[in-house]
């Protein structure tokens, strides 16, 4: 199958107050936009790092276009370099040392695709850099964009690598409506350019579509 | 020198070269430590620390009684570095450099550790999800994002390195012209009545350690103002 089929159980102990936390999710993702959304505190982002690899379930097994990426029987747990899931979080964690270039560089020298000349990368990354409209910020530090273009910079770095999904921790929060409008506009043709699982945690209902 | 005749400047170039290598043990070893400790889980890892921070607490005639014992001619350590070198560690400039590295390792492991907690893990996440390894993340992500706060770091661990005497006493001792670094020689002018020489060397020392930790506040202060803006 195609998609993501993650079934992961997961305890975390007591917090402050006593409370333990008990995560238990079955979530299956067909190629496509998937949402997540409900209230904080409910796993939603827990869900997203295991999947990532971030965070070991419990027990649980996680399937991502059939590869296996967790399983507490078989004693798999993939490390997270080896899953190909393209994360993007909440302030997108572009490198700020490294500037849009270089951020896009060293995604395509870490990914899948780092066995393919120097020339393809090259053309890799400005092909990507084009289609986001990057090519004239390339040489800027992510301190030097305005929220839209560190999205847009944010996702070409994801696809340059080649992930096999795509797993997003409230991309748009604190972002105003414009800016919302354009990044699900930017997220809807990145769907239709990678045919793959994308799975987005919001809390606005309005978001889903 | 017209200022200071007749001063031998040997322990001045000693320290200096001591402090220096004691600095490179302090930034490569230490850094790793600080890593390991900041970002891996393992069993025994509160006693590492401890381990570490023992030297701060410890009192250096213990620690270099220690290191006597552990380094000394007697025993396998001891034997090893004699095959290796040729010559034994105790009572040479080399095992100056051990006591210097004790000396500043300690708080430079504790505050690096600090310092290596303090890069976003988000970073060090992204770069883990577009396939990076460890080692990759850690030199082009972790290193260059916590790079101010390590070699300001860096520069008090040189200072530190440079007033070591306690440990330096027992395990180089007090040779002139082979062994003495400015510590001690400022504790051996001292003890023989030459006021002169040690006033020029507490000078000197001062003056040193200050203009090192004058420039290193500045980039403390630059990095604190970076990240507010």
């Amino acid at each position: 199958m195609n998609g993501i089929d993650a079934r992961l159980l997961k305890r975390l102990p007591a917090d402050r107050n006593g409370q333990e936390f008990k995560l238990d999710v079955h979530l299956q993702a067909e190629p496509g936009i998937t949402a997540l959304f409900g209230p904080s505190g409910a796993g939603k982002s827990l869900t997203l790092n295991c999947i990532a690899g971030f965070a070991r379930p419990d027990a649980g097994r996680i399937l991502v276009d059939d590869h296996i990426y967790f399983d507490d029987a078989a004693g798999v747990h993939l490390a997270p370099q080896r899953r190909r899931c393209g994360y993007i979080f909440q302030d997108h964690a572009l490198f700020p040392h490294m500037t849009v270039r270089e951020n896009l560089r060293f995604a395509v020298s870490s990914s899948a695709t780092k066995g393919s000349s120097g020339l393809n990368r090259r053309r890799r990354i400005n092909e990507l850099l084009e289609a986001f409209e990057l090519t004239e910020l390339a040489s800027r530090k992510p301190t030097q964009l305005s929220g839209g273009q560190k999205q847009r910079a944010a996702l070409a770095r994801i696809l340059v690598s080649e992930p096999r999904v795509l797993l997003l921790d409230e991309p748009t929060r604190g972002l105003d409506a414009r800016l919302r409008d354009s990044f699900y506009q930017l997220l809807k043709e990145t769907r239709d350019r990678l045919r793959a699982s994308i799975v987005l945690i919001t809390h606005d209902t309005q978001e889903c579509f | 020198m017209s200022v200071a005749p007749n001063i031998d400047w040997f322990p001045l170039w000693l320290s200096l070269k001591v402090a220096t290598l004691a600095t490179a043990f302090v930034l490569s070893l230490g850094t790793f430590l600080a890593y390991v400790l900041s970002h891996k889980n393992f069993r025994g890892k509160n006693l590492l620390d401890a381990l570490i921070t023992l030297p701060l607490v410890l009192p250096p005639t213990v620690l270099g009684y220690y290191l006597l014992v552990l380094v000394g001619r007697a025993s396998p350590l001891g034997h090893l570095y004699e095959a290796t070198f040729g010559q034994p560690l105790v009572f040479t400039w080399q095992a100056a450099v051990v006591a210097a590295f004790l000396h500043s390792a300690p708080i430079y492991i504790k505050a690096a550790r600090a310092v290596l907690e303090g890069v976003d893990y988000r970073y060090e996440w992204a770069a883990h999800s577009l396939g990076a390894s460890e080692w990759k993340t850690f030199w082009r992500v972790t290193l260059p994002l916590a790079w101010r706060g390590l070699s300001s770091l860096g520069t008090l661990s040189f200072a530190r390195a440079l007033g070591d005497f306690g440990v330096t006493i027992m395990v180089a001792g007090n040779i002139p012209g082979r062994t003495q670094t400015l510590s001690v020689a400022i504790y051996d002018a001292v003890e023989s009545g030459n006021g002169r020489l040690a006033r020029v060397l507490v000078l000197i020392v001062s003056v040193v350690a200050l203009s090192l930790l004058w420039p290193a506040n500045f980039v403390t202060r630059a990095r604190r103002s970076g990240t507010a803006a």
